[in-house]
């Protein structure tokens, strides 16, 4: 008598026998003890397997998914605090680039023939030329060179608008690379 | 009314990404099983689990339905795996069987009694078999995981892997007979194989 092949019983556990070729085997288990107690042990061990227990994550485990996924609330909070903070920081590097500005065009305007100092005009006394010219002593040796194409670009000691706006964009710029931190997180599907 | 996945993605695809909860819940232990199978470590497995299950949250827009989730995790986890353990995807020809080995695997019946049902009431035989297991080489047990614990099909374990449904089979039923050859030899002699 040909016995079963492990390939039949282990099919016949798994139920991927055609109809024909079940019946076919199991007509066999009936007559042969050897492979009827074969395919027993099968039986067992397979249903032993089923019930091997599962292992068991960390009790935060799905917490810590879902964190990665949904910024929390003190997470958001942060957020807010961080864009204020984003704000304040341009609004600062705006009055910067604002104060800065008018310091090279003050300071221009000493330089160039004809030009007036603004803050004179403003507070109506001339004496103050003596404190602009201490304060900005210490970079006019520096801002000789600038001064230079501040001429050709102001020549009536005022510079165009545009200038200001342009420099005004490109500081808020650099600040804001420099200081802004971007809120990251990992967004929704991307 | 419990949810089904396809249900579950459909609600995240469309916004409601707390949906995710239920399918983490529902599917990590089962996940966590077969990391822990594959990469033996338990820290190492949760943090495997933990990212395949950010990069399936970040694949489900792209996500049509085509296999079962449960599938389609296992292969991102699997994955994940396999670059922990700092390999490439085994290939199939790392599967086949060398010629010492197919002579263990030749027909094995056995001349003794069979193993008695009340085994199965008896958690130390489930214990057994799940530490046997636990020792096989990596191919079986990766396979015998799959196919008793995560409950996969030929076809479902075969688009995990990426190998032929044959070997499929083949591993699945060498690895059953080198389960079963290795519990009896082991803890029951009285019932022998020849």
């Amino acid at each position: 008598m040909n016995h079963l092949s492990n390939d039949e019983l282990n099919e016949l556990i798994d139920g991927r026998l055609t109809n024909s070729k079940k019946e076919q085997v199991l007509g066999h288990l009936q007559q042969c003890p050897l492979c009827s107690s074969a395919y027993r042990q099968f039986v067992i061990i397979d249903r032993g397997a089923r019930r091997q227990p599962l292992e068991t994550t960390n009790i935060m485990f799905v917490e810590n998914v879902m964190r990665k996924l949904i910024p929390d609330a003190s997470q958001k909070q942060h957020s807010r605090f961080e864009r204020i903070l984003k704000y304040c920081a341009n609004l600062f590097a705006l009055l910067i680039v604002a104060f800065m500005a008018y310091g090279v065009y003050s300071l221009g305007s000493h330089f160039i023939p004809g030009a007036k100092p603004i803050i004179p005009q403003i507070v109506g006394s001339s004496d103050l030329s003596t404190v602009r010219d201490a304060i900005g002593g210490w970079w006019s040796s520096s801002s000789a060179l600038v001064q230079k194409y501040l001429t050709t670009l102001a020549p009536n000691g005022r510079l165009p608008l545009w200038v200001y706006g342009l420099w005004s964009i490109i500081m808020i710029v650099v600040i804001e690379k420099i200081a802004g931190k971007r809120i990251r997180h990992v967004s929704p599907l991307r | 009314m419990i949810q089904s996945d396809r249900e579950l993605i459909a609600e995240i695809q469309s916004g409601k990404i707390e949906s995710f909860r239920i399918l983490v819940e529902r599917h990590k232990d089962r996940a966590f099983t077969l990391a822990v199978r594959l990469l033996k470590q338990r820290a190492d497995a949760e943090e495997a689990l933990q990212d395949a299950f950010l990069r399936a949250f970040q694949g489900l827009e792209d996500f049509r339905g085509d296999a079962k989730f449960n599938t389609w995790l296992y292969r991102i986890l699997y994955n994940v795996c396999m670059t922990r353990l700092g390999r490439a995807k085994p290939e199939a020809e790392q599967y086949s069987f060398q010629e010492e080995e197919r002579e263990e695997f030749t027909m094995q019946i056995a001349t003794g009694d069979s193993l008695p049902d009340e085994l199965l009431e008896q958690n130390e035989f489930i214990t057994l078999i799940s530490r046997e297991i636990d020792q096989m080489p990596e191919h079986y047990r990766l396979i015998l995981t799959l196919y008793y614990i995560e409950e996969l099909s030929y076809e479902e374990m075969s688009d995990v892997l990426q190998l032929p449904l044959g070997t499929i089979k083949t591993h699945l039923f060498r690895g059953r007979t080198l389960l079963r050859s290795i519990v009896i030899e082991k803890y029951y002699p009285e019932v022998k194989t020849v």
